[in-house]
């Protein structure tokens, strides 16, 4: 019996499906979304993998079952796809404190250390964990009660720290 | 339940941490918050019936302020017939009453609540037991003479809120004011009450939220209407119907908390402990607010089946009660232990706690699962 029996029927199967999932313009941006699109999406929609919340650990034992199973993925596509599937379809975030501030939220990161830094440690904003709406009743509150934060400053406030400190 | 087992607070956030709680002698306690000082204890530490001060978990909604005992008064005015300042030795003059009580933080087990509320991410170290000795407030408001129109305490404190924020005002009612144990304590475990913990006068408002019991007290102010304070009149306050998780409640819908419901926490065996196969010691204790507690039962088949625990140790009237249980675990398996606390009234610890938009009362069945090893 040949190794993997399965793989052309496999891939046989994925052609006739293409075309009917979500294409790869879809998947967040990597090298990893250009494997999962020639390595899972020949057999499987995309709904499949990215309705997943795995951990690394999780991903790789999937990414193993799948060679199992006669996916043609090699190593060196393992070492790209396994981090971003776990990067972009990851367990949700128990806290996303050690993490760096987008970009366009660079004004917001500034008045969050002058304006609330300047009362508080960042401990007690670093474990909230709130939606949009959450962090501008928050931030409402504290302007309310002295917080320095002009109107122009208030809605980028809202955006770093929904950023940074998000439901999860 | 998956959640109240699965958090377990990094051991980043402790105090030991440069610059950290040393100065309240708080170091072995969970820092939420330095500023203002929020501090939990560990549930491994609050395996015995009385919190050692050390221990006891630190709650403060503003900076900790200068006091000066000696200088210090206590005003009494409102609705009174002669308004009064007592200083603390004239305070220390009147009948001395003591009371063991537990107090907790009403939004303790906060973090737990989906969807997340702001707050304090409290887990389940906001609460401790300690004995409080003081004056009865009934004796004081005697000496000021209280009038038939007072229906609320306000109580002041020496607090001074940061930038715009509401003074630290709370309300009690006149009824449980004047309840025999109720009293404005200066000492604590044996000692004056420290800093962190409202020295040098504190309210002791017992089987109510920790909330009522404020530090610092320096003024009662009797008044013949709700107090308009944002913390009587919008803070602690918990909805009137169960509302849906996530859900916008209005302002008129909303109730003051009270007295604490029934509530159990294991404190040993640790959660996420490794044990050989054999009887293993399960330990803990229940609370109720006003009501005592009159069972604890134990459950290591995911809530299907419930064994009672033992009750066990002192008894007080506003104190935790601890239980005990023998578990045999001979098979070498994963346990998850649930603990399930009913009061005197019948109250049942719920297996789901109700959401509320603020993230009070977190009462649902405590968890705690360990792991054994063939023997």
């Amino acid at each position: 019996m040949p190794k993997r029996p399965a793989a052309w029927v496999l891939g046989w199967i994925g052609a006739l499906c293409l075309g009917q999932g979500v294409s790869a313009q879809q998947l967040p941006p990597g090298p990893g979304a250009e494997v999962l699109t020639n390595r899972c999406l020949i057999c499987h929609d995309a709904d499949i993998v990215t309705s997943q919340k795995l951990s690394l650990t999780g991903w790789t034992n999937s990414v193993a079952k799948m060679v199992r199973w006669g996916s043609q993925i090699t190593p060196e596509e393992r070492a790209v796809l396994q981090p971003y599937l776990a990067a972009h379809f990851g367990p949700p975030r128990r806290s996303s404190g050690g993490q760096a501030p987008q970009p366009d939220t660079a004004a917001g990161a500034a008045t969050y250390q002058r304006a609330c830094l300047s009362c508080h440690d960042a401990d007690i904003i670093e474990q909230q964990k709130l939606s949009k709406a959450g962090w501008t009743n928050s931030v409402n509150k504290m302007v309310r009660w002295g917080a320095s934060v002009m109107e122009p400053e208030r809605q980028p406030l809202v955006d770093y720290l929904y950023s940074r400190f998000p439901p999860r | 339940m998956a959640a109240a087992t699965a958090r377990i607070a990094p051991t980043g956030l402790n105090a030991q941490t440069p610059g950290a709680a040393q100065r309240y002698g708080k170091e072995k306690l969970i820092v939420r918050s330095m500023r203002p000082p929020d501090f939990e204890t560990p549930v491994a530490l609050l395996d015995s019936f009385i919190t050692p001060i050390e221990h006891f978990y630190v709650r403060c909604h503003m900076p900790v302020p200068q006091v000066d005992a000696a200088s210090w008064t206590l005003k009494v005015g409102g609705e009174v017939d002669s308004p009064l300042s007592l200083s603390l030795d004239e305070i220390k003059k009147l009948p001395a009453h003591t009371i063991t009580m537990t107090l907790e933080c009403a939004g303790n087990g906060r973090a737990f609540f989906e969807p997340a509320m702001a707050g304090i991410q409290w887990e389940k170290g906001a609460v401790g037991t300690a004995r409080f000795t003081g004056a009865r407030m009934s004796d004081i408001l005697k000496k000021a003479g209280t009038r038939a129109s007072a229906l609320n305490v306000e109580m002041h404190a020496a607090d001074r809120p940061m930038g715009t924020q509401p003074a630290f005002v709370r309300q009690v009612p006149m009824t449980k004011a004047v309840h025999p144990d109720t009293i404005i304590a200066w000492d604590m475990n044996g000692q004056p009450i420290p800093l962190a913990h409202g020295a040098p006068l504190r309210a002791i408002v017992p089987g109510w939220e920790g909330a009522y019991s404020i530090k610092w007290l320096n003024a009662l102010n009797l008044i013949p209407r709700d107090s308009d304070s944002f913390w009587v009149a919008t803070g602690y306050r918990y909805p009137n119907r169960r509302v849906a998780p996530g859900a916008a409640v209005d302002a008129r819908d909303m109730e003051p908390l009270r007295g604490m419901p029934v509530k159990s926490l294991i404190t040993i065996p640790a959660n996420g402990a490794a044990l050989a196969a054999g009887k293993i010691n399960v330990g803990g204790f229940a609370w109720a607010g006003e009501n005592d507690i009159k069972a604890v039962d134990i459950s290591t088949d995911n809530g299907a089946t419930w064994q009672p625990a033992r009750l066990t140790g002192e008894q007080a009237r506003f104190a935790w009660r601890r239980f005990e249980y023998t578990l045999n675990a001979d098979k070498a398996q994963s346990y998850l232990i649930l603990s399930r606390a009913t009061d005197s009234l019948g109250n049942m610890q719920p297996a789901v706690s109700q959401w509320n938009p603020s993230g009070y009362l977190w009462n649902q069945y405590d968890s705690v699962r360990v792991e054994v090893k063939g023997a």
